[in-house]
């Protein structure tokens, strides 16, 4: 039975098909009922229109987070309002509910994020000496990723989505810095994870995620499952790798097969 | 399930630029491992390279199946007369936003003339990613007098409501469950058009996972006579009411 799955990147508010997804009892169940132990919310608010407001919804929420699903949090930041960002940091970062700052392509023209519009911010960033998530839903974003792994040496960063349909151009991109790791989320291609396996010599950097509500993750682990891993890669994208890059201690899961198959009811 | 899972939407062969990817094995044996009893499925190099060769190639492939497989054929209007190169296929499909080509296009608007004047009611798959493609393909479906059912694909965002307004308006609109990977979404598809009207179909191997699509149907807040519904009665029932293209 398995007793870890650290789910790495999910939503926090409503969408029209989950509509209660800003309800901890929701989520909670939900999460649960895939299997998922630990999942860290960003607020979708935040992500396209009210950074500050939207952070706050789930800094409430983590205040509070119910169970058996631990909850953490990442605190969406904005380059374009970098003073009310910086004291939001100041105020939740120092924080264990925090897992750290996530930084989103610009919501009103889908540009990437790039190191030449977040230079100050990511300065301010490296002081909490937390994670950065940056969401790399092309391979040009995570070209970008790439360059500001880079500049953030010595600071964990996530990159969320893999390149999306440009997954393998994304992983050739990601296959150096040995300081970014990269999330399963993005396209349903379980061949996608056998050729970041393959370029990067192992499983070591990355990170399980489902993006959820925009993804189910019974749909990310049934992909798990259909890329065939063996039980230790398995174990390092679903818990191990995690626990390295927020600094937790190690779990332990006898088979995490198990819960793919009970995710696909099966 | 009493229902056997029937996978409306699978392809198989390479996608570009990664070539070599023979054959129908993987798809067989990803429908083994999950489930999965009968798939319609396409060569991607019909999609990618010749409509003739790739149809073709689909039509061999589900041959040698032993009816586990059945044919769909890619209506590519780009080619002159690709409406001929369809013979034996069970669903017809459009593939606009990949191949890119415009829905308004007088090649299109001739191929389903031909085909509805031959009296082919074969259900056309339509690729339906950006907004406003599938109203046009509603309105020249009307226009061009073709009777068969249409399952709109890789629904997201704009596109799915898109899609809900055009199943509300008529009954031969169809939702495909490819691109509904949300939490929740096959479920409001359902609550919005009728379990009758969500059809499962993977885009598996070459496009998208089999386990992945049929784990958030498996998941999805369904009765279990709606379940059966879209992960199999309606493909049976499109594919009994359509037959084949002679």
């Amino acid at each position: 039975m398995a007793e870890e799955i650290i789910d790495v990147h999910c939503g926090w508010g409503p969408t029209p098909a989950a509509p209660t997804w800003n309800q901890t009892e929701t989520v909670q169940s939900t999460l649960a009922a895939r299997g998922i132990t630990m999942a860290c919310l960003s607020s979708l608010l935040a992500r396209r229109y009210d950074p500050i407001g939207g952070n706050e919804t789930v800094a409430d929420t983590l205040a509070n987070p119910g169970s058996p699903v631990q909850l953490r949090g990442w605190l969406v930041v904005q380059p374009a309002q970098h003073e009310e960002s910086s004291a939001q940091m100041r105020r939740h970062l120092y924080s264990d509910n925090f897992v750290g700052a996530a930084l989103y392509p610009n919501p009103a023209t889908g540009e990437p994020v790039a190191l030449e519009y977040s230079r100050e911010l990511l300065i301010l960033i490296r002081r909490y000496s937390k994670a950065l998530l940056i969401e790399t839903p092309t391979a040009e974003a995570m070209w970008h990723a790439v360059e500001i792994a880079g500049f953030m040496q010595g600071v964990k960063i996530v990159a969320s989505g893999m390149g999306g349909e440009e997954w393998r151009a994304a992983i050739d991109f990601a296959v150096k810095p040995s300081n970014l790791f990269l999330d399963i989320a993005g396209s349903l291609v379980p061949e996608k994870i056998r050729y970041a396996i393959q370029a990067m010599s192992g499983a070591r950097k990355l990170l399980f995620s489902s993006t959820a509500p925009g993804c189910d993750p019974a749909a990310n682990l049934a992909m798990m499952d259909e890329a065939g891993l063996s039980s230790d890669e398995r174990e390092k994208i679903l818990f191990a790798n995690a626990n390295r890059v927020f600094g937790w201690g190690t779990g332990s899961v006898d088979s995490p097969a198990d819960v793919t198959l009970s995710a696909m009811g099966r | 399930m009493a229902e056997p899972i029937l996978d409306l939407y699978t392809l198989f062969g390479a996608m570009p630029p990664r070539g070599a990817e023979p054959g129908t094995s993987t798809l067989k044996n990803m429908m083994a491992k999950y489930g999965v009893a009968g798939a319609v499925t396409l060569s991607t190099r019909a999609i990618f390279h010749s409509p003739s060769a790739g149809n073709k190639e689909t039509q061999v492939r589900c041959g040698e199946s032993g009816g586990v497989l059945l044919p769909a054929g890619v209506l590519d209007p780009r080619v002159a007369q690709s409406d001929t190169l369809l013979t034996g296929s069970r669903l017809i499909c459009l593939f606009p936003t990949t191949q890119k080509w415009p829905i308004v296009y007088a090649p299109l608007e001739n191929a389903l003339k031909a085909l509805a004047g031959r009296g082919v009611k074969v259900p056309i798959l339509f690729e339906a990613t950006q907004p406003g493609d599938a109203t046009q393909l509603a309105r020249l479906i009307t226009a061009t007098g073709y009777t068969g059912s249409v399952v709109l694909s890789g629904l997201s965002g704009p596109a799915f409501s898109e899609a809900v307004a055009l199943a509300l308006a008529d009954e031969r609109y169809l939702l495909c469950t490819d691109a509904l990977r949300g939490v929740g979404e096959i479920a409001y598809a359902v609550s919005l058009v009728g379990a009758s009207r969500v059809v499962y179909g993977s885009g598996g191997v070459a496009r998208g996972s089999v386990s992945a699509s049929l784990a958030v149907a498996k998941v999805a807040k369904l009765s279990d006579t709606d379940r059966e519904l879209v992960l199999g009665g309606n493909t049976k029932r499109l594919l009994a009411a359509g037959g084949a293209v002679a």
